[in-house]
């Protein structure tokens, strides 16, 4: 069990008891984490890279209940800014579409690549570090579910302030239109609803976005990357030997 | 007048461009409720608002942008309509266009926008919310379409901000001129580019923040619902997800003999292995793209590697109808060399289908003798000659030389000025180019090219009922490759949706009816203009002649299978033998206010 000793060491110990990962759902996970620390690379190559069974082709059929995702992951190159998950999002959250107030968007850069923005619900939480409220914080890590919660709406100074969304490394946050409070991933309370809408359509693709059962299995060497950095290496990757993506 | 329940707003941005006055009108739930939005509602309009005989290159001509009910919900694939009077038919012009416009629109609480008269200079209008501006776009002039977008979205600082502009070709008011989106989406058809270009409009930019109202959440969820998973699943749509519509370049080039090849003359092209959907997952493309909402993804983006011309160059396509016009329609036979002519096609902002039509025209003239290269700058425009087609494109957006004047015309003019048997060649009907189906084996392309509202656009639908039922959904604004999806559920979904929605009570009744009634304004609105009826619904001759080769070879139309057809479609609208819209259907439909155009 090799492969077992080298994971994340982030991966927490009782979260495995709790939520009766099994070794297939273990095994499954460190692939995504793989997966995501080298956004650019296509499915087939990620499976030889890690070496680890096949993960079925199709999503897997409708399990019953699995354990509460605690963190999303994704794959960007394969996207096709169809916005399912934007639309699912703000159905679930605000009862109608509304890409505005969702907390995942994907914006079509040159008009020829799709960079979904999540939140990677990472331990450190920048946001929370930055926020200058006291004595006690606007907002905070839940750690039963892992994603940030407001303590109290009221406290946050919003447009005033907005120093989270300014910590946030890979330029996530973005605020309501109207309160201008940031909006947060709340990973709709374990089962992420952009997960499912994006599995409905992504057969052809390959799949893009990934719910984890663990708690910051994700490295910073991704969460760190800019939406233009994520540009940047989507249309070198697809697009060589044209990296800039300009008309020629 | 706001007695919308939902679905509309019942808010029209109405932009007049010579004055600069920016005003809101409103119309209530009623006329929303007989014309739905989209194509039906902008009709409306343009038959009330634009006076009889208005040059379409006019400023009193209008450019109406108008999204539908369905746009900006969950409903998969919403389209912006685009509609104005037609430089090319002089009668209707309406095109669409996929891409992110038209939920943009309505999330930032409009319906539709009108533009009227003429900007004093050049100008792009930015739209945020209920924010408008109209700014001063000099420095983009005689721009490509690419990098207009760009320096838009750079100037009003808004990378989410969803943009329609003009390139070269608009700007030069070139009949087959289109208005191009998100680089490669184009509302081609009928000359809107060079409506947009008449007005001094180099682009409009629209963001939205808002959200659409819906009268019954909870059962217009549930029927969205159904809709996507019918749209998403795999077996409704088998290939067409992989392939897009090249799906059918390697279909009808062989075995179904459909594709139009070298000037329609064929339909059989067992070369199209080297453009069509295989070769180019083998060799081109790189990315799966779909419009928001969609499960469809029926684009693809790609980038020519290792060629001699053009390395590096990223297109979209090929689809289907860029295929066969950029490809075997000019005789060409690789990738390498229809790819360069379609991205230029987006980057001039040129209708592909309407500039491939003139130009493979051209290309037929040439093989007959009826035109020498030194009638157009010395161009060998052969088929199969790259360079030639490639700068017989340039030439036309750029009005560039003889040859720009001679083909910037569009196929019917062009071939009425060349005069002897030139019109005998040219592929037109009701006045604007065919598009890429053979009308011989693809019978179903019959009523939309002689005798659908619009008049030589493959997409209107394959018989009266078809024809009627397409407008409804054009007017809720979707995109008619997703009620594909939806099989026979495609109308009810429909009526499922708005019901909820926009708090209606349709029924199949009412929704024929309001088919129907879209139709017939949209002839009454061609008939007052360019005189449309039994006479000039007609076709190329070459149709009349039979297919020369291939599994489907001697297929061919008769003049009384043409004439049976006519009948049976001007009979389906209740309109008299010369297919006018009567007194009595006018009334029926509830469009009193069309007698006028009975009159001569």
């Amino acid at each position: 069990m090799k492969a077992e000793q080298e994971s994340p060491k982030s991966v927490v110990e009782d979260s495995h008891k709790s939520h009766g990962l099994n070794r297939r759902n273990f095994l499954r996970g460190s692939i995504a984490a793989v997966a995501v620390t080298v956004p650019a690379m296509g499915i087939s190559e990620i499976k030889k890279a890690s070496g680890a069974p096949a993960a079925p082709e199709a999503p897997a059929p409708e399990t019953p209940k699995g354990p509460p995702a605690k963190s999303l992951l994704v794959l960007r190159k394969n996207c096709t800014g169809c916005n399912s998950c934007v639309y699912a999002c703000s159905l679930f959250h605000d009862g109608h579409v509304r890409p505005a107030t969702a907390r995942i968007y994907v914006r079509r850069v040159k008009g020829i690549v799709d960079v979904p923005n999540i939140c990677w619900h990472c331990i450190d939480a920048p946001c929370v570090e930055a926020c200058p409220v006291t004595p006690k914080k606007a907002i905070y890590k839940d750690k039963e579910t892992n994603v940030i919660k407001f303590t109290d709406e009221k406290l946050c100074l919003g447009a005033k302030c907005n120093k989270c969304v300014d910590a946030c490394p890979p330029q996530y946050l973005r605020v309501h239109p109207e309160t201008l409070r940031p909006l947060f991933c709340d990973l709709c309370g374990g089962d992420p609803q952009c997960v499912k809408a994006c599995a409905r359509q992504s057969r052809e693709t390959g799949e893009v976005l990934r719910a984890d059962p663990r708690v910051g299995g994700v490295h910073r060497s991704f969460r760190d990357v800019t939406p233009d950095e994520a540009v940047e290496g989507l249309i070198k990757s697809l697009y060589y030997p044209n990296v800039e993506g300009e008309r020629r | 007048m706001a007695n919308h329940k939902g679905g509309h707003f019942g808010k029209i941005l109405d932009i007049d461009l010579t004055s600069g006055n920016i005003s809101t009108k409103e119309y209530d739930a009623e006329l929303a409720r007989k014309f739905l939005g989209g194509t039906g509602l902008a009709t409306y309009y343009l038959y009330k608002e634009v006076p009889k005989g208005t040059d379409p290159m006019s400023p009193e001509n209008l450019l109406i942008l108008s999204s539908g009910p369905l746009c900006g919900t969950e409903c998969p694939g919403g389209r912006l309509s685009v509609n104005f009077k037609s430089p090319v038919s002089g009668g209707l012009g309406n095109s669409y266009v996929g891409g992110g416009f038209t939920s943009d629109l309505k999330w930032a609480g409009w319906d539709m926008v009108i533009l009227r008269g003429k900007a004093p200079k050049l100008s792009y209008i930015y739209i945020k919310d209920d924010q408008v501006e109209i700014l001063d776009a000099t420095a983009m002039a005689g721009k490509d379409t690419y990098e207009t977008e760009e320096m838009i979205k750079e100037e009003i600082a808004n990378p989410d901000a969803k943009c329609l502009v003009i390139g070269p070709a608009g700007e030069n008011l070139v009949p087959v001129a289109a208005i191009m989106s998100e680089r490669f989406k184009a509302a081609a058809r009928l000359g809107g580019g060079a409506v947009m270009g008449s007005k001094n409009i180099k682009g409009i930019a629209v963001h939205g923040t808002g959200a659409v109202p819906i009268a019954q959440p909870e059962a217009f969820h549930k029927a969205a619902e159904l809709a996507i998973n019918m749209s998403a699943n795999i077996d409704r749509a088998p290939g067409f997800r992989q392939f897009g519509t090249a799906l059918s370049l390697d279909q009808n080039g062989w075995y179904d003999t459909q594709l139009a090849t070298r000037n329609y003359q064929t339909a059989y092209y067992p070369d199209v292995a080297g453009l069509g959907g295989e070769e180019a997952t083998r060799n081109f493309w790189q990315k799966h793209a779909a419009c928001p909402g969609c499960q469809i993804h029926c684009m693809k983006f790609g980038v020519l590697r290792g060629t001699e011309k053009h390395d590096g160059l990223i297109a979209e396509g090929p689809e289907y109808e860029s295929g066969v016009m950029q490809g075997s329609n000019l005789g060409m036979a690789v990738l390498e060399e229809s790819i360069p002519l379609i991205e230029l096609c987006d980057a001039l902002g040129l209708d592909n289908i309407g500039a491939g039509n003139v130009v493979s025209f051209t290309m037929e003239l040439m093989e007959r003798g009826i035109l020498k290269p030194e009638d157009i700058d010395g161009i060998d425009a052969r088929f199969g000659n790259f360079d030639a087609a490639y700068q017989l494109f340039e030439a036309i957006a750029y009005k560039k030389g003889k040859a720009g004047a001679l083909l910037g015309q569009g196929t019917y003019a062009m071939a009425k000025q060349i005069g002897g048997d030139a019109p005998k060649y040219a592929c037109v009907s009701r006045k604007q180019g065919i598009a890429a189906w053979d009308p011989r084996s693809a019978r179903a392309m019959m009523p939309t090219y002689a005798l659908g509202p619009r008049g030589g656009v493959h997409t209107d639908g394959g018989n009266p009922k078809g024809i009627a039922d397409r407008v409804v959904g054009s007017s809720c604004c979707l995109c008619y490759f997703v009620p594909g999806t939806w099989a026979d559920r495609a109308n009810s979904n429909i009526i499922d949706m708005l019901n909820p929605l926009c708090g209606w009570n349709i029924n199949d009744a009412e929704f024929a009816l309001i088919g129907k009634r879209i139709i017939t304004l949209q002839r009454a609105y061609s008939h007052r203009e360019a005189g449309d009826n039994r006479a000039s619904d007609t076709t190329f001759d070459r149709a009349f002649t039979p297919l020369p080769e291939g599994p489907k070879a001697g297929s061919k139309w008769t003049k009384e299978e043409f004439k049976k057809l006519q009948d049976e479609y001007y009979a389906y609208f209740g309109w008299d033998n010369n297919g006018v819209p009567t007194e009595k259907c006018l009334k029926e439909y509830g469009l009193d206010f069309c007698m006028d155009s009975l009159k001569e």
